[in-house]
């Protein structure tokens, strides 16, 4: 039998450190919500299987803010990791709507986890810019959802396009992330163009992972047997990178194409350089784009980051640029105002195309394909909407 | 039916990996009743250990072997110190501090080297000690990384790699290996008396604590072995690959019958085999609950295992 | 002080739902020396059924008003861990130690399977789209509630039953109690509150994911009721106060030392069990002042 003190005490210590403790946090986030500045929430995949998208996108958004010069409104960064999770992504949007107070939110980057994060933000009347997450539904009937980037309506179709007309590919397979929005819903708007353009995909031939797979072999064999003429994967580069590599030793030649999922350097890292090269991927941005604005981007951000930058770097140095602009022309940290500013923009010139938002808030601009080398994508061609 | 075949084999390969795991589980619990938590997160720790010897320009059987020796002295020193002085302390309380020791590996190894996934040849965080390090070891020249066999058996309707043929030969012969050393040699029938009864065992002069940690040393070494295969198949390691093997080679362990060296294998064959059955059937997203479906009908039903005979579990 | 609190609403809501987690699960782990290793799939499935009855059957049954809503869904959440709990509880508690822990364990891994595999939820994507109907006053409302219950409980027949069991169970059935029921109901009622911090949880955050039925979850509520002092309520109510608390006063700290909480509390966890296994609330008990009113309930008697 253990002794112990009156309930009535132990009530009372514990209301008294919560106040504490709430003390201590109310203090904190008082001290830092300084008089007119705009308070920019960010929420990214810093870690987990998606991390280098987050860490890229963030690198972009910080050289874009400090490019903007001084006289541009200015803007204050509280950036919060995801780990890659839809839980990690309600979680951190919560945190910066009710405890740091946020005026706006940029992020994520994987659809469902934007998603999660999109219903709290629309019901809080907080605007979330999403730079990167591409499935069609994100801003569907949310109208404090934008992004400025292109749907995966265009992208599955600008794939299929290339597959038929480039490729001449008559049949093809579906490897598809059932973990993910982004993947299933591309997975529909290949299919469906692809079927358009004359060509066939058989049920069979539309297999499902999961983001927690690391052995594929099961999945290659059924598509070694059938031999389509290429193999489609709309994923992320993690898991995309193991299929690579598995369907190297299988000794698997079909033609894989990709999408924006694999734009990552850990994907030549993962698939190895004989297993990454020569497929075909669509993406929002070439490194070795001759466009003079992308190079200067490109050798300001390899200075600083001693790398080559990807899509979601100049989605993210894009998204810096844009969100200054949007908060300049609301002329206030109102958080409805800066929406409107959003939603009303039109022909902001970024490094990855020319953005126009439409009426559901959605960008409308061109996508690029690349294509793999051992260690790099090679720009190949630009389709606009 | 080729394809049943093919998933079949494919299973092997998954399973092995499990099997080896398991063996550990298996050893500790049958010596101490004791679910060793940790042990997934030694596989885990194994498999770092390796990879950056590896990418240090270590020779990989030199890295092997020194990663054995490493994470098994760690495994013993970890007994000394959190599971001895709970002997005798009740159940509760060696299963909590087990929980809360792979919760410490995890983080630990997530602090120093990061949370995202590192592939071959692996990045070593920028330290004067790493610097010392790599200066040291590399002396020699260029790194040679390691590479599975490539090539493939392929019949048309079945294919096999050889890589899978080498995990799945490792995992027999481990456990071939094992059971004649504990059947024959005189540590190893040491822990043997000491798993079948432990008072009689200390009588007639087997060095209880000896013995014990030499079983945390062989279960901790074929874990180093298990990360090894596992991290070059699939060229990457996480620091979470240790929980979810770890779970899943416990569910091995128990459907073989937990104490039972040829039942670990047995049961990682059969809960690999069952993963890629339902990955082959397309029934994918169910894989995970496999294992655990399999090991709840095997500790309500038949509590023993496959292969264990039925006597009293000790409660 | 308005804003203060405004400023500090999510964490406090988060320690509130953390709390009555450990709470239930102090019963099942402190009171009846159950090691349940799957307690969070519990809230998640009354997490999961909370907010379906919110998103599907309350505007089917013409039920709009938020506060009949939220306080239908809390019920919905409970009965339904509830019924999760028994499911889990019949089959395994004829097991023992490390096979009932591995059991339940097991069992929530099963439930977040089957999570992932029902469409009309999201899958393995989650379940979005769920109002905002939780607030600081229901977490706090609940969590007083069901503190208030649980240390009543301990002094009805069933709950000194529950304690003798895990006392010394060959001697408590000698006395005529029947160990199998005492240990179901101490399971059954913690998986239920779960089930209600669920409910309070889905409606907070509007988001629910099978992630929430993780292992790495459970794990969680087993180091709050742990790090507390798994033997009282308010160790279990300390230690969620401690896990919430430490990253936020660690926000001044350098990133280094804030990242790695997980390691101090596993390292806390591993002292807890090795020298100090009433947890750190015996350790603040001791420092507090004596008075009088306590030291008669303590020489009353009765186990916290």
């Amino acid at each position: 039998m253990t002794m112990h003190s009156h309930p009535s005490r132990r009530v009372a210590l514990t209301v008294l450190s919560a106040a504490l403790c709430s003390l201590g946090l109310g203090i904190s986030s008082l001290a830092s919500a300084a008089a007119s500045e705009v308070k920019v929430g960010v929420i990214l995949p810093l870690t987990g299987d998606k991390a280098t998208f987050g860490q890229e996108s963030l690198n972009g958004l910080k050289l874009a803010l400090e490019k903007a010069g001084k006289d541009a409104p200015q803007v204050k960064l509280q950036v919060e990791d995801t780990q890659g999770t839809p839980s990690g992504s309600a979680a951190a949007v919560n945190k910066l709507i009710s405890t740091d107070k946020v005026n706006v939110i940029i992020g994520e980057v994987a659809s469902s986890n934007t998603i999660a994060a999109s219903t709290a933000a629309q019901s809080a009347k907080i605007p979330l810019m999403t730079h990167a997450s591409t499935n069609d539904t994100i801003t569907a009937g949310k109208d404090f959802i934008s992004r400025i980037c292109f749907v995966d309506s265009f992208q599955g179709a600008v794939m299929a396009k290339f597959a038929t007309t480039t490729l001449k590919a008559k049949t093809a397979a579906i490897l598809v992330d059932s973990d993910s929005d982004y993947s299933r819903g591309l997975r529909d708007s290949f299919k469906k163009a692809f079927i358009a353009a004359g060509g066939t995909i058989k049920d069979d031939l539309v297999i499902s992972y999961s983001q927690k797979d690391r052995d594929f072999k099961t999945q290659l064999i059924k598509v070694r047997k059938a031999t389509p003429d290429v193999v489609f994967i709309p994923g992320y580069y993690t898991q995309v990178g193991s299929i690579l590599r598995q369907a190297k030793e299988l000794k698997l030649n079909t033609k894989f194409l990709g999408t924006d999922g694999w734009d990552s350097p850990d994907l030549f890292k993962i698939a190895g350089p004989a297993a990454a090269t020569g497929h075909y991927v669509s993406s929002h941005f070439a490194a070795d784009d001759t466009d003079p604005r992308v190079q200067e981007f490109v050798k300001e951000y390899k200075s600083r980051n001693k790398e080559n930058p990807g899509a979601m770097a100049a989605l993210g140095y894009d998204a810096g640029f844009f969100m200054r602009a949007a908060v300049k022309k609301a002329g206030s940290s109102d958080p409805s105002k800066i929406r409107d500013a959003i939603a009303g923009m039109r022909n902001f010139d970024g490094i990855t195309g020319t953005i126009t938002l439409d009426a559901n808030r959605n960008a409308v601009k061109p996508a690029v394909i690349v294509q793999t080398t051992e260690k790099e994508f090679k720009f190949l061609t630009r389709v606009n909407p | 039916m080729f394809d049943l075949i093919q998933y079949i084999v494919d299973g092997l390969a998954v399973g092995s990996v499990y099997a080896l795991i398991a063996l550990g589980y298996s050893m500790v619990f049958g010596v101490l009743q004791l679910v060793n938590f940790a042990h997934g997160e030694l596989f885990m720790v194994g498999a770092y250990f390796v990879m950056y010897a590896i990418s240090l320009g270590l020779p990989w059987p030199m890295a092997l072997a020194l990663g054995m020796t490493f994470v098994g002295l760690f495994a013993v020193i970890m007994e000394r110190l959190c599971y001895k002085p709970l002997r005798g302390a009740g159940k509760l309380a060696p299963l909590i501090t087990a929980v809360g020791l792979s919760l410490l590996l995890q983080n630990l190894v997530q602090a120093i080297l990061g949370p995202n996934p590192q592939s071959y040849p692996a990045q070593l965080p920028d330290s004067s000690v790493t610097n010392w390090l790599t200066a040291a070891v590399k002396g020699s020249g260029e790194v040679v990384l390691p590479q599975l066999p490539e090539g493939l058996f392929d019949w048309g309707d079945l294919v096999i790699r050889h890589r899978d043929l080498l995990i799945f030969l490792v995992a027999v012969g481990v456990t071939v290996g094992l059971e004649l050393f504990l059947r024959k040699s005189r540590p190893g029938r040491g822990i043997r008396a000491l798993a079948l009864q432990p008072n009689a065992a200390r009588l007639v002069g087997v060095p209880f604590d000896f013995t014990i940690s030499l079983t945390f040393f062989i279960g901790a070494a074929l874990a180093v072995v298990a990360g090894l295969l596992q991290g070059m198949a699939d060229n990457q390691v996480t620091p979470f690959m240790g929980i979810s093997s770890g779970l899943k080679a416990f569910a091995a362990a128990v459907l073989g019958g937990i104490g039972v060296i040829p039942g670990a294998l047995v049961g990682g064959l059969v809960l690999g085999i069952a993963e890629r059955l339902l990955v082959g059937y397309d029934l994918s997203t169910y894989k995970d609950g496999a294992a655990f479906f399999i090991l709840i009908l095997v500790l309500l039903l038949r509590p023993q295992g496959l292969l264990g005979k039925a006597r009293m579990v000790k409660v | 002080m308005e804003q203060l609190i405004e400023y500090s609403i999510l964490p406090l809501m988060l320690f509130g739902i953390t709390a009555i987690q450990a709470l239930g699960l102090q019963l099942i782990l402190g009171g009846a020396g159950l090691l349940s290793l799957g307690h969070a799939a519990f809230y998640a499935v009354g997490g999961y059924s909370a907010a379906a009855f919110t998103v599907y059957a309350a505007p089917a049954l013409g039920i709009t008003q938020p506060f009949v809503m939220m306080l239908l869904s809390l019920g919905v959440g409970a009965i339904s861990a509830m019924l999760a709990g028994l499911l889990v509880a019949v089959p395994c508690l004829r097991l023992q130690g490390d096979y009932l822990a591995m059991a339940t364990l097991g069992f929530a891994e099963i439930l977040g399977t089957a999570l992932k595999n029902i469409e009309a939820v999201g899958g393995t994507r989650g379940f979005t789209g769920i109002p905002k109907l939780s607030s600081l006053l229901w977490v706090f409302v609940v969590l007083a509630l069901v503190w208030w219950m649980l240390h009543r409980f301990r002094r009805t027949g069933l709950g000194m039953a529950i304690q003798a069991t895990r006392d010394d169970e060959i001697a408590a059935r000698s006395l005529g109690i029947n160990t199998y029921s005492s240990k179901l109901s101490a399971f059954v009622i913690g998986s239920a509150i779960a089930g209600l911090a669920g409910a309070l949880y889905v409606h907070a955050l509007q988001f629910i994911s099978p992630d929430e039925a993780d292992f790495s979850r459970s794990v969680i509520i087993v180091l709050a009721v742990v790090i507390g002092g798994m033997t009282s309520l308010f160790g279990s109510v300390l230690g969620a106060l401690i896990l919430v608390a430490v990253p936020e006063v660690l926000r001044f700290a350098p990133e280094a030392i804030r990242e790695q909480r997980m390691i101090y509390f596993a390292l806390i966890v591993i002292f807890v069990m090795l020298f100090s296994p009433k947890g750190l609330q015996s350790l603040i008990v001791r420092l507090l002042p004596k008075r009088k009113s306590s030291a008669r309930a303590a020489a009353a008697g009765g186990k916290s």
